[in-house]
């Protein structure tokens, strides 16, 4: 098959799949906007300009066409200021996602492995600990403890999300281990690495791919969530959250300030979501009928 | 049968226990403590002696035993700021706490179920894309926005219901709501997924062939074999409404046991932080083992796998 072919089919693909294409379309401006933020902001967010302060977006009345979506209460642009606020929350995201898939793995196959054993008993329970703990206290506990930077919420959004990678890898694992076709390499002499790369491996990443997306979505959230409630990301670094946070003193005066940004949210989510979904259809047979 | 329970009741035990002891070691390694807090103006003397008081003074492994071994006594300790027993205070603010969780609970499944079956018997129709594309918006809503906004229409711009405190039922419409919604929506799209499959099956087109009425089909048949995935996804997310009850009583100002928390941390207040977490992550862990002994004993499927293992 050519790359033509191949592109028409991915055409024909995307149109069959609204909500796919809808969902994929949003997620690679987000990525967009993302690597390129540095140059898409219209203004330097961080800039103040006491003449406008807490203007109104350009279609509200009073509103000033050069700051579109208006300024907060000391006078920055909001626009510019989402666009690094994405930036921010995409990339935590993005590393909080990848580090809990890279610990999540570890465990399971680890624990699928030795499974039935103590090993992968204590593993378990440790699993378990962490998913009995009430994740929003933890946080607040660790970013009171240690000062709250970028790193600091990765590690905290890591430990909310690898519990999950653990059990949904362990499980995979433990039915690939008992399949015929690793019964059949046993069978004929392959070593326990061998098995564990070449036939047990190969089935990882089906198992991780459709759950990652809509975890990357809930990270996002519960990142903004953070900043929100002032334990997360720190002025003068912006994150979603903690415009959120600053426009809040407004909202009955300046709904914009707080609505747009928790809006940026939802929809960069949504692509997420969607685009979670049709992998999770694809990739599960029992859920295509 | 009983073999699993007690087993499931002595992981929940271990469990507990695990993350008592965690959180005990993390607040103390929190910097500041509580008696600076409580006396911001004291001398460097009279910290120490409050802190003598206090007992904070000792060394953590000692703190910790001596904890313990209080709590096999029935003793959870004194919340240090409100000056009183830390179960005292805790069922203080439980009432408003239960309250509004009973309330998001009820939405959430009287909802769920509605929306879910609605969108199922009219699968594939425009109702059914329009109700799917409104829980694909639910699900997507940071809470706390959702929260702040329904704060910004209902309280301020309409004035119809209070934005925050509570004194009384009034007062949990708002933060209820806010919690409610991404539960509605997850439950509303696991019920339509597996209804359409319950539909589908043979005995559900033997029933429909015998003459039986929709209704009854509709509850007997198709209805009653969707249940135990249903309550298996609601153990998980009654977890993460446990969490985001937290977060809709911070934007609500609604004084239940996740303001509660979320104070108590802030000011060190060690014992109170150390019930309340027993308590958030005690509720979750229960409802789990429930779930978990619950569908063993109604699905006869697992009954016997478990048997066999």
């Amino acid at each position: 098959m050519n790359f033509k072919t191949k592109l028409s089919n991915g055409i024909k693909y995307l149109q069959k799949n609204k909500s796919f294409s809808i969902g994929l379309g949003i997620v690679l401006i987000t990525i967009f906007i993302a690597i390129f933020a540095d140059s898409l902001t219209p203004h330097v967010p961080s800039k103040l300009n006491p003449k406008f302060k807490l203007l109104p977006p350009f279609w509200v009345e009073g509103g000033n066409p050069k700051y579109i979506l208006g300024t907060d209460a000391i006078g920055r642009d909001l626009l510019s200021r989402l666009i690094k606020g994405i930036q921010m929350s995409v990339g935590i995201s993005l590393f909080s996602v990848l580090s809990s898939i890279l610990i999540g793995t570890t465990i399971g196959v680890i624990s699928g492995l030795v499974h039935p054993s103590w090993l992968d008993s204590v593993l378990m329970r440790i699993t378990d600990i962490q998913m009995g703990f009430p994740f929003i206290v933890l946080a607040i506990i660790i970013l009171t403890m240690v000062d709250p930077t970028p790193f600091s919420c990765i590690i905290v959004l890591t430990l909310s999300a690898w519990p999950t990678y653990a059990r949904v890898i362990r499980s995979s694992v433990m039915i690939e281990k008992s399949s015929d076709y690793v019964d059949a390499a046993k069978a004929m002499g392959a070593s326990r690495a061998r098995i564990a790369i070449k036939y047990i491996g190969r089935n990882l990443l089906p198992t991780i791919i459709p759950v990652a997306p809509m975890d990357i979505a809930s990270v996002v959230i519960t990142e903004s969530l953070l900043s929100f409630m002032q334990i997360g990301i720190q002025p003068p670094l912006i994150s979603l959250g903690n415009i959120m946070s600053d426009g809040r003193n407004y909202i009955s005066t300046h709904w914009w300030i707080t609505a747009i940004p928790g809006f940026v949210i939802m929809i960069i989510v949504i692509g997420l979501n969607l685009v979670g979904d049709t992998l999770q259809t694809t990739f599960d047979p029992k859920l295509k009928q | 049968m009983l073999s699993t329970i007690i087993r499931r009741l002595l992981q929940g035990f271990i469990v507990i226990c695990a993350i008592t002891i965690i959180t005990f070691i993390m607040l103390r390694m929190i910097p500041g403590d509580p008696s600076r807090t409580m006396a911001p103006n004291a001398t460097e003397d009279q910290l120490i002696m409050l802190r003598d008081q206090m007992g904070i003074n000792e060394p953590i492994l000692v703190q910790l035993t001596k904890y313990i071994r209080n709590i096999f006594q029935g003793e959870f300790g004194y919340s240090f700021f409100q000056r009183a027993n830390v179960i005292k205070v805790i069922a203080g603010s439980l009432n408003a706490s239960i309250v509004l969780f009973g309330f998001a609970l009820v939405l959430s499944i009287f909802f769920g179920l509605l929306f879910g079956i609605i969108a199922a018997l009219k699968a594939n129709t425009w109702i059914d894309k329009l109700f799917s594309s409104i829980a694909v918006v639910f699900q997507s809503m940071p809470n706390y926005w959702v929260g702040t906004m329904l704060i910004l229409f209902i309280s301020v711009k309409l004035q119809l219901l209070p934005a925050t405190g509570y004194e009384g039922f009034k007062f949990s419409i708002l933060p209820g709501i806010a919690l409610s919604l991404p539960t509605i929506a997850v439950l509303m799209r696991n019920v339509r997924a597996s209804m359409i499959s319950s539909l589908r099956q043979d005995f559900v087109k033997a029933a429909k062939a015998r003459g039986i009425p929709g209704y009854i089909i509709l509850s007997r048949y198709a209805f009653r074999n969707s249940l135990i995935p249903l309550l298996t996804l609601l153990g998980s997310q009654l977890g993460y409404m446990v969490g985001n009850m937290v977060v809709c009583e911070y934007v609500f100002s609604y004084p239940g046991i996740g303001l509660q928390t979320l104070y108590a941390i802030l000011r060190r207040d060690y014992y109170l932080v150390q019930g309340l977490v027993v308590i958030l992550s005690g509720f979750f862990i229960v409802v789990n083992m429930i779930i978990d002994i619950g569908y063993t004993y109604l699905d006869p499927r697992i009954r016997k796998a478990q048997g066999g293992l």
